[in-house]
């Protein structure tokens, strides 16, 4: 089946998305993303804060450090079908940047934060997963004990080599 | 007219995505990283295999100081780092790339 457009139909359809796409630019585009609001309706429907958060908080550079910064060295064991907690102490704010690795089978594990003198028992996972290894970084969102729970499923016990690096003090296996 | 819409139409299409695609990618570790990455392998290496050539290394690899590990090749995209053993007086070279990537790991000859 064939489908002829005609070549004023083409143009009268380009023409009104050019229009709409202006319109979108200056109603929302603008607004949101520059803060340039000539019609009012960017503030009105809040687009501006948007522009003006961005504009407040720029997003800090990684600071590369100058010299090699001191990493320490874990190794820990998950025995057969048991689960085990490693901690550590962080105010918030400190950094944290972790590796781990298995010797083998991957495993299920919890990366999480409890803050200090609650007793209700909550904590905030980070990043729950059943894997083999793992990298990466978080922030401490408030004072307290941060760390990983690790479950071993297998019938055979796994090592795990956890390296660290930032501000924390080591608290340790977690009965 | 029709061909110059439908040129305008598929610009129009593929532009931003083009631009949106292009700042995907890492920037270049400096030399500095490199060694804090190097120091971070050669102990991943004590602990298990990780599928370099030297393969597993013994424990006496553990105790490899910063001041242990130089870098004595900047590639067009990758570093070469030489890391001694002071213990043991043996030496590895590892290449990693501007991106981090641990490329190879080489036990190096003794002369």
């Amino acid at each position: 089946m064939e489908h002829h457009v005609s070549l004023t139909t083409l143009i009268k359809a380009s023409l009104a998305a050019i229009v709409l796409a202006a319109i979108a630019l200056v109603l929302f585009i603008l607004p949101a993303e520059y803060n340039i609001d000539p019609t009012g309706v960017g503030q009105k429907l809040g687009l501006t804060l948007l522009a003006e958060a961005a504009e407040a908080a720029p997003l800090a550079p990684q600071p590369m450090p100058d010299e090699m910064t001191s990493q320490q060295v874990i190794e820990i064991t998950v025995p057969a079908h048991k689960g085990i907690e490693y901690k550590l102490q962080m105010n918030r704010y400190d950094k944290l940047t972790y590796e781990w690795i298995t010797d083998g089978a991957p495993l299920y594990f919890d990366l999480h934060g409890e803050p200090e003198g609650d007793t209700s028992g909550y904590f905030e996972s980070y990043a729950i997963a059943t894997l083999g290894a793992m990298k990466g970084s978080f922030t401490a969102p408030f004072n307290g004990s941060h760390g990983w729970y690790w479950n071993n499923p297998g019938d055979q016990p796994v090592a795990i080599q956890l390296i660290i690096n930032g501000r924390y003090q080591i608290i340790g296996l977690k009965p | 007219m029709k061909l110059f819409l439908r040129t305008l139409l598929l610009l129009s299409l593929f532009t931003p995505a083009g631009l949106a695609l292009a700042h995907g990618d890492h920037g270049t570790i400096s030399e500095t990283w490199a060694k804090q990455v190097a120091a971070k392998t050669v102990q991943q290496m004590t602990f298990k295999d990780m599928g370099h050539q030297a393969g597993k290394l013994d424990a006496s690899w553990k105790s490899v100081q910063p001041s242990d590990i130089k870098v004595v090749t900047v590639g067009k995209e990758f570093y070469v780092l030489h890391v001694t053993n002071s213990e043991t007086k043996q030496s590895l070279s590892i290449k990693i790339a501007f991106t981090g990537q641990v490329l190879e790991a080489t036990e190096n000859t003794r002369n």
